[in-house]
This record gives structure tokens, C-alpha cells and sequence, in this order.
């Protein structure tokens, strides 16, 4: 093998990859230091130092948009694990009928985001939603449920667990349908009932695969902004102000570009580590799938 | 797990026939329970799209009032007036124009590269990886302020290369990543049978192995496909009204107050067709492409 | 046709854990069928890629007619592969398999079309294989499979052709049949086959020359009949030749060979003589072939050593017995007809004459 050889199978793609990500990271990387504000006529893009960096350790609505994030995400990835478990396991046992149900299912997963925050948005209106009518008049929610302080990031968590339970699901039923009939077998011989075969034998062999799919739900969680953009923009205050939306106010709102790129440098370091697990798990584990 | 009602072998006949039966009478419950379970999720997961799809095609009094109503003459004048008057038929093109180009971009330059990771000992291949599988997962906003000051100097901001290039930040680390376990799933001797036959590297790659991951491509096309088409900040970032895919424009017209909801379902309804069509087309690779490759559907 | 070298070759798996080939060399000459025989895992399939081009060794040279190529791409060395594996194309039929290797570009030896379908339905017919032209690898059985990989490195005329083990898979009377075409076509044609089989008989039926591979190593190289009459170690001894060799540990006794436990032999004066020129020790291993184990009658005077019949395996014409005592089992090979009952005792005559020895360390053979 002609060493050089390789260069021109994946050339182009480093460089692609290069230009489009390493270089704007640089570029984030040098503004993070500096201050340069459209909004600030004082920040002409002279060097701060780490100034940005301590604004942000001090800055509450930072915080306040980690808190946010953490407050959805673990009751929607804990949601939609034990959801998508059951979900999964409802479908291994009739195969014909997941293969129908699938796709159907998947539609709020691949369908575009802002458009499930649209259904969102109408389904819980309070004058003609299909939900909002019925919790309006109920009383229980007294309010327009998007503009209530208390019931705005529950509603975000409702329409999170409703686009991405059924790819939990669907991960984990295909899960199922790989595992090896032996210790089933063995479990009836020796007289499991159906919890204990659940709890004994099925969870230990799908764990992996629960494992992927909730890293993957996990990092996801950082990324959201389309459902919240559509639906509350953040609001009302700050009480859906994901890490992302967060980002976008200063960013595009702001124009801050100095203190936007010392949020993109914590968030990186934030994501990445939490990819040093997610990587792990799917190299690891890529073996999990190729049993069928 | 679907033998939840096995026949326990017993020891007199009468036994049996009794056993039997009270099996069957399970098994026939349970189907009907299944059967039930599976109507309730197709109307949780239909249900909200149709009920979308209506609204589009309501007038805006239907829309407003309190009671659902589930028989009306069906209008066609959002439709007209969203896509027409106003013009937004251009958005469903310049969705198109984006995602066709970043999608065809990564394909070509992404399918050798993958299958250059799947066969050739490349330094540093597991860091590669690592950075490919953390850049997919970074939020959008973390390249967005950067591509769009780097646009703004290159004056290309409103033209269709800015979303069509940001867009490739996620396409084409999804496209290696998933071809490359494609590529693995084919036996390396593949590749050395059509060399010592004569073909080169190249050729063992273009004519032998590429046919066999034909279905692999289309499903990788498909995939990245819909997700440039769903994409929204960089479509809403570095465009210009004119070069706007669609997605990114809907959240525009959802206001506070007075929003036309009849035109905002009517487009959204237009641009959610294709990716529906797309989605059934995928149905054996939906698991795959979803979960990185790591599980085979 | 082409002369294939090997020189010194070596290659390593998983940075060192496993050494596949070491400083193996060997030459096979132009028209000359060579067959590489050995266990599973002693490198013969590494030593036919390294051959192909398919891998580079790590340290060694491979030379077709005296030009080294071990820098040359495969598609450039103009050798044909039938793979173990078999290796076929799974969504091309078989004539389109069979015809890919014809329509490589810018072969120099390009075929014409219609010269090639000729070629391929030759090539098909011979293996026995021409009715499933149309169909797909995965509608055909094993043994069909093996025949259209075995096809598609027929089809071409290179300058060699390396087959691993290319009709392991076939049944008994099939495999039969195609060794002797094989042989036939290689002869008729003078073409230069490579040839790896784990199968000591077919190795020995089909070669010209040899060489036998282990974890490795070549442990001899020579024709069939230098390896079957004089194995240079006890493992090409117990590999070569089936049932296999039987190997006991005798010391020498003034003129006598004496096996613990077993039997007093007399050692004839040509056996003592190269005993005494060529050992070091008192002690030897001593091999003798099943089929030069004489069987006489328990009460005969001749028996060495009295054994009891623990299995007798009727193989047709020749039987083969396992012989037992407490510490060891041997095996004789004779006629049928002569074969005694099982459970019963017979008698063992050896002859030093038709004896192997070998150094009881080294275990290779003791020669002049």
C-alpha cells in the first residue's frame, strides 16, 4: 500500500470538516477572549482576557439556564426510558404490527421539530386546543398553559417525551428482537414468572441498549431550542430558557459576540465530556446490535 | 416475552383439554388487548398531525371556535393564500436547494472517506471519531454565532452556500460515521478478490464493494435529507428572506397575538409531506440511522 | 507462467501477538503444482495473500519470475485467488462473477466479450456448475459455491494460480473428482498452481513439491515422497501419512532398542551405526508407520510384545487397530482380512529396519 495513498479518500472530507468546524471553533475560541459587542459601542473587539469567562461564572440567568435544562431533561429522559421500555416490550410481542406501527410512531421524532412545537402550541391553546379546552375548563390549569410560569416547561416536557419516546422505543425494541431465545428458555424451565423474567433476564441483556438510547436522550437534551423557540421563546421570563436559548439572547439578540463565544467554549467542554461517555457506550456496544 | 400463555404439559387428558381452553381464552384476551393497545397509539400518534392538517384547512372562524368540529367544507384558501400571495412556495424551494446540495456534497466526498475509515489503518482514526461524534452532538447554537460572523466576512450571508455549508457540520459527520458501519458489515474479501482480479483500489471499491452498500446510501441520503429539511437556526441565521428554508420561517409567524393559524397549519402541513413520504420509504433503516449505527434495525 | 519465490517472509497480527509466518521461505517453478499443506492456523492462507499482494509481509520478499513484487499493488502481480471464503460477489450471478474478473479495466490482457462468455461457460461446465449460471451465491449450496469462487480464478490466464484450500467443502466423491481434474487441467496446461490444503492425502497425491507448514515455520520442504519416506521431525511424521506415525521413546541397549514397558527390539547394525555416528544421548524417539507394524499370532515366538485389540476400524480393503497397553497406544494398519477380533491379544513384531528416529529434544531426525 503506497503510503500518501490514503490522502485522496479522505481529503476532501478533512477539509470540508476542518474549514466548517475547526475553523469557526478557533474563531469562537479568539472571541471568547475578546470583548465585542454590536449592541456595546464600547466593545470594539479589544482583548479582555478572561473577563468574559468571570462575567459568565457570575452571571445568574447562566445558571439559571442550566437549572432549566437539568429541570427537563431528567424527568423527560426518565419519562420517556420507562415509557419507551414499555412501549418496546408491547411491540416485541407482535412483530407484524410493530413493523406498521413503527414508522407511524416515528413521526414525531422525524418530523420537523418546529412544526411538533406548532402542534404543541395549538393542541394545548386554551380557546381551541384539544388539550388546552379540556384542562381550561376543567380549572385545573387556570391559565394559558405556554404563558403560565409553573406549567410552560412541564408542557415543554410533554411535547419533548411525545417526539422522542418513540425512538427509545423503537431502539429498544430492536433491542429485543435481537436477544437470544436461550435464557428465555431456561427462565420457563425453571418456572420465572413474567416479572422476574422482566427483571432478571430481559433488563441485564437490554441494557446496553437502554444505556445508548439515554446517553443519546441525555446530550440531546443540550441541544434543544426549535420546540421551546416555537412555543414560549424562553418564556415566560426565563422559566424555559434552555442552555441553547439562553445562548441564542445573547448571541442574536445582543450581539454579543465576546461573551457568545465564551458561552461556546463552557458549553463545548460541558458536551464533550459528556461524549467521552456516549462514545465509549456506542464503541463498546457496537457489538450489542449484530446479534440478529 | 410474547409466550406469556404456554401450555404447562399436565398430567390427565381432561386436564389438558380444560388447560387448553382457559389458554386460549388468555391468548384470545390478550391479542384483543394488544389489538386495543395498538389502535390507542396510532390515534395518539396520528391523531395530532390530522388535527393539524385540518385546521389547515379551516376557516378561521372553524379554527377559533371552542367546539372541535369534525365535519366541514373543507377550504382551500389558507393554502392558496400562504403558498401564493404570500409567495412562501419559495420557501419549500429553497429547503429543497439546501438540502439536496449539502446532502449531495457530504454524500460524495463522505462515502470514500468512510470507506477509507472502514479499511485503511488511518493515524488517529479513534480521535477522528471522537471528534466527528462530538461535533454531531453539539448544539447548534455553538457554531452558530461563529459561522455567522465568518459568513458576514466572506459576504456570503443570504445566499444559499451559508446554510447549504452549515448545514454539512452535522450531514457529514452522520454520513461517515453511519456508512463506515455499512462498510464494516461487508467481508474484506471482498475487496481483495476484486484486486487480485485485477481491479484497483479504487476499482475493487467501485465496482465490487459500492453495489452492496447500495441501500446503505440511499437510506443515508434519505436520512440527512430530512434532517437538513428540519433544520432551523442556521436556516433562520444566514439566510436572507429570500434563500429561507421553510422550517426556518414557520416559528416567524406564530405570534403572541393574531397569528393566522389556518396559514401556518396549511404550510406547515406542505412542508411536513415530504419527510412523512421519506419516512415511510426508510422504514427498515429507521433504527440504524437513528441510533448511530450502534443498533441494526 | 511464472516462477513463484518466497524468501525469508514474516508477519505479525495484533502487534506481535500472533506471528503468522516466520522466515518462511520456499520456491515453486514455473508449470510446477506446489502444494503448501498444514494445520489450520500454520499460514497458509497469510502466505497466499502475502503472495497476492493482498497484505504486505513485514519482513521478506516475494518474487514472481525473479522480479520482486512484494511493493507491487495485487492488481498489478496478475496472479488469480480462489479464496477459502470463497469470496463472491452476492449480488452478481454466477456468470457475472465469473465474468468479472475478464472485464477488470485497463487489464493488459483484456478479453474481448465475446470471448469471454466462451471462456466463462468453459470454465463452468468443467466445475460441473454450467446449469446455475443464472443464479445468485446465496441460492446455491456450499459445494456450489466453493466451485464458482474456484471458477472465478480459473476464468483468467495469470501468470500463477494460488488456491487456499479450494475444494475443502466438497463431498467426498466430488472432492475426488476435482482433484484429478485439477491435476489434469494443471498438467495439460503447465500452468503454476499454489496450493494450500490442510489434507496430508491430497497434498501427497497432487504435488510436485511440498512444503509443510506449522504455527508458521516451514518444517520440510521436499516431494511428496521425501516427506512420506523421511519426515525431517516428529510433527511432519505424525501429520504425513494416515493413520499417524506411531512415536515411542526407546533407549539403546548394546545392540537392542528397548521401549520401557513395552518391548526389547533388535536393533540391526545399520540402524546402531547411524545411532552411534549421528545421537548424543542413550535416548531416541522412535517412529514406526502403522502399516510397518507386524501383526503375528499372540502365541507367536517372533512376538516382541504381547497387545491387546482395543478398536478394530474396518476401512474397506485395510483395516486399521488401536493397539493398548497400560502406557501406550498404537496404531497398525492391515489387511482386512487379516485383522483379529477386537478384545482379543495379538503379537507385535517391529523391525528396526523400517524405523524413524528422531533426537528426543529436538525431535528432529537422526541421519547421516
Amino acid at each position: 500500500m503506497k503510503k500518501g495513498y490514503i490522502w485522496w479518500w479522505v481529503l476532501p472530507s478533512a477539509i470540508l470538516f476542518l474549514g466548517i468546524i475547526l475553523v469557526p471553533f478557533i474563531t469562537a475560541a479568539t472571541y471568547s477572549f475578546r470583548a465585542l459587542s454590536f449592541t456595546d459601542s464600547t466593545a470594539q473587539g479589544q482583548f479582555v482576557g478572561l473577563d468574559n469567562y468571570r462575567r459568565l461564572v457570575f452571571d445568574k440567568d447562566f445558571y439559571n439556564a442550566f437549572k432549566v435544562t437539568f429541570l427537563y431533561m431528567i424527568p423527560a429522559v426518565a419519562i420517556q426510558a420507562i415509557l419507551g421500555m414499555i412501549l418496546g416490550l408491547v411491540m416485541s410481542g407482535a412483530v407484524r404490527r410493530a413493523r406498521i406501527l413503527v414508522p407511524i410512531m416515528l413521526l414525531p421524532t422525524l418530523l420537523t421539530p418546529v412544526v411538533i412545537g406548532l402542534v404543541g402550541t395549538l393542541t394545548l391553546n386554551p380557546d381551541f386546543g384539544v388539550l388546552g379546552i379540556p384542562l381550561n375548563r376543567s380549572g385545573l390549569i387556570k391559565e394559558a398553559v405556554l404563558g403560565s410560569s409553573t406549567w410552560a416547561l412541564p408542557a415543554i416536557i410533554l411535547v419533548d417525551t411525545y417526539q422522542w419516546t418513540p425512538f427509545v422505543a423503537v431502539i429498544l425494541l430492536s433491542g429485543l428482537l435481537a436477544l437470544p431465545k436461550e435464557p428465555y428458555e431456561a427462565a420457563q424451565v425453571d418456572g420465572a414468572n413474567p416479572l422476574q423474567t422482566f427483571f432478571r433476564v430481559t433488563m441485564p441483556l437490554l441494557w446496553p441498549y437502554l444505556v445508548v438510547a439515554m446517553l443519546i436522550r441525555v446530550i440531546d437534551a443540550f441541544r434543544i431550542f426549535d420546540i421551546i423557540w416555537v412555543m414560549t421563546r424562553g418564556g415566560p421570563g426565563t422559566t424555559t430558557e434552555a442552555v441553547g436559548i439562553y445562548a441564542y439572547r445573547h448571541m442574536f439578540r445582543y450581539w454579543d459576540m465576546g461573551y457568545g463565544s465564551a458561552m461556546i467554549m463552557v458549553l463545548f467542554l460541558f458536551i464533550s465530556i459528556m461524549v467521552e461517555y456516549l462514545y465509549k457506550a456506542l464503541t463498546t456496544w457496537q457489538g450489542a446490535g449484530e446479534t440478529a | 416475552m410474547s409466550n406469556t400463555a404456554n401450555a404447562l404439559p399436565s398430567a390427565s387428558g381432561v386436564q389438558a383439554i380444560a388447560d387448553k381452553r382457559a389458554t386460549m381464552n388468555t391468548q384470545r384476551l390478550l391479542r384483543w388487548l394488544s389489538y386495543l393497545l395498538t389502535a390507542l397509539l396510532v390515534v395518539i400518534f396520528l391523531f395530532p398531525w390530522l388535527w393539524v392538517f385540518t385546521l389547515g384547512f379551516k376557516s378561521r372562524t372553524e379554527i377559533l371556535s371552542p367546539q372541535i368540529v369534525w365535519i366541514w367544507t373543507p377550504t382551500l384558501d389558507n393554502l392558496k393564500e400562504v403558498l401564493l400571495v404570500k409567495g412562501y412556495w419559495r420557501l419549500i424551494i429553497n429547503s429543497l436547494i439546501v438540502a439536496v446540495s449539502a446532502v449531495g456534497l457530504c454524500i460524495i466526498i463522505g462515502v470514500p472517506a468512510a470507506y477509507a475509515f472502514s479499511r485503511f489503518p488511518i493515524p488517529g482514526k479513534e480521535s477522528w471519531f471522537y471528534m466527528i461524534l462530538t461535533f454531531r452532538m453539539a448544539p447548534a447554537v455553538i457554531l452558530a454565532l461563529p459561522l455567522y460572523i465568518i459568513f458576514g466576512r466572506l459576504k456570503l450571508l443570504g445566499t444559499y452556500f451559508s446554510p447549504i455549508l452549515a448545514h454539512t457540520t452535522f450531514t457529514l459527520p452522520f454520513v461517515i460515521w453511519l456508512m463506515r458501519s455499512f462498510f464494516e458489515d461487508i467481508p474484506k474479501e471482498i475487496d481483495a478478490a476484486a484486486m487480485t482480479d485485477g481491479y484497483t483500489r479504487f476499482g475493487a471499491f467501485y465496482h465490487a464493494v459500492l453495489p452492496l452498500v447500495k441501500s446503505g446510501i440511499v437510506a443515508v441520503t434519505l436520512f440527512s435529507i430530512i434532517f437538513s429539511w428540519n433544520e432551523f437556526l442556521y436556516g433562520l441565521i444566514l439566510t436572507s428572506d429570500a434563500t429561507r428554508p421553510v422550517a426556518s420561517q414557520i416559528p416567524s409567524l406564530v405570534r403572541p397575538h393574531g397569528t393566522l393559524w389556518g396559514e401556518v397549519c396549511a404550510l406547515a402541513t406542505v412542508a411536513s409531506i415530504p419527510v412523512a413520504v421519506l419516512i415511510f420509504a426508510l422504514q427498515r433503516q429507521l433504527v440504524r440511522g437513528l441510533s448511530f449505527g450502534a443498533v441494526k434495525g | 507462467m511464472a516462477k513463484i519465490t518466497v524468501q525469508n517472509l514474516s508477519r505479525q497480527y495484533k502487534s506481535g501477538e500472533i506471528q503468522a509466518l516466520r522466515d518462511v521461505s520456499f520456491e515453486c517453478q514455473d508449470g510446477e503444482f506446489f502444494c503448501l499443506l498444514g494445520p489450520a492456523g500454520a499460514g497458509k492462507t497469510t502466505t497466499v495473500k502475502l503472495v497476492a499482494g493482498i497484505e504486505s509481509p513485514d519482513g521478506g520478499e516475494v518474487l514472481l519470475d525473479d522480479t520482486p513484487v512484494t511493493t507491487t499493488e495485487p492488481w498489478e502481480r496478475d496472479v488469480a485467488v480462489a479464496f477459502e471464503t470463497y469470496a463472491l460477489y452476492p449480488q452478481r450471478t454466477v456468470r457475472e462473477n465469473l465474468t468479472f474478473p475478464l472485464q477488470a479495466p485497463g487489464r493488459k490482457d483484456a478479453w474481448p466479450p465475446a470471448e469471454r462468455d466462451k471462456r466463462v461457460v468453459e470454465i463452468a461446465n468443467l466445475l460441473g456448475i454450467g446449469e446455475l449460471l443464472d443464479r445468485f451465491p446465496r441460492q446455491l449450496s456450499g459445494g456450489q459455491r466453493q466451485r464458482v469462487a474456484l471458477g472465478r480464478a480459473l476464468v483468467r490466464k495469470p501468470k500463477a494460480y494460488l488456491l487456499d484450500e479450494p475444494i475443502a467443502h466438497l463431498d467426498a466423491k466430488l472432492r475426488h473428482r476435482m482433484r484429478g481434474e485439477l491435476r489434469r487441467i494443471q498438467i495439460n496446461l503447465g500452468i503454476t498452481v499454489l496450493y494450500c490444503t490442510p489434507d496430508q492425502l491430497e497434498a501427497l497425491s497432487l504435488a510436485d513439491h511440498l512444503a509443510v507448514l506449522n504455527e508458521g515455520r516451514i518444517e520440510q520442504m521436499g516431494t511428496p515422497k521425501d516427506v512420506y519416506e523421511r519426515p525431517a521431525n516428529v510433527f511432519v511424521a505424525r501429520f504425513v501419512g494416515d493413520p499417524p506415525m506411531n512415536i515411542l521413546d526407546a533407549s539403546v541397549d548394546g545392540n537392542e532398542l528397548v521401549v520401557p514397558e513395552l518391548l526389547r527390539l533388535p536393533a540391526a547394525s545399520a540402524v546402531q551405526d547411524l545411532l552411534a555416528r549421528n545421537s548424543n544421548g542413550k535416548t531416541v524417539k522412535l517412529g514406526v508407520r502403522p502399516k510397518d507394524l507386524q501383526i503375528v499370532p499372540e502365541s507367536s515366538s517372533e512376538a516382541q510384545v504381547k497387545l491387546g485389540v482395543e478398536h478394530v476400524q474396518v476401512m474397506g480393503e485395510t483395516s486399521v487397530l488401536t493397539l493398548r497397553t497400560d502406557s501406550v497406544e498404537l496404531h497398525a494398519k492391515l489387511a482386512t482380512e487379516n485383522a483379529p477380533e477386537r478384545g482379543s491379544n495379538v503379537g507385535l513384531v517391529i523391525d528396526s529396519a523400517s524405523c524413524h528416529f528422531f533426537d528426543p529434544e529436538t525431535e528432529r531426525r537422526i541421519e547421516d
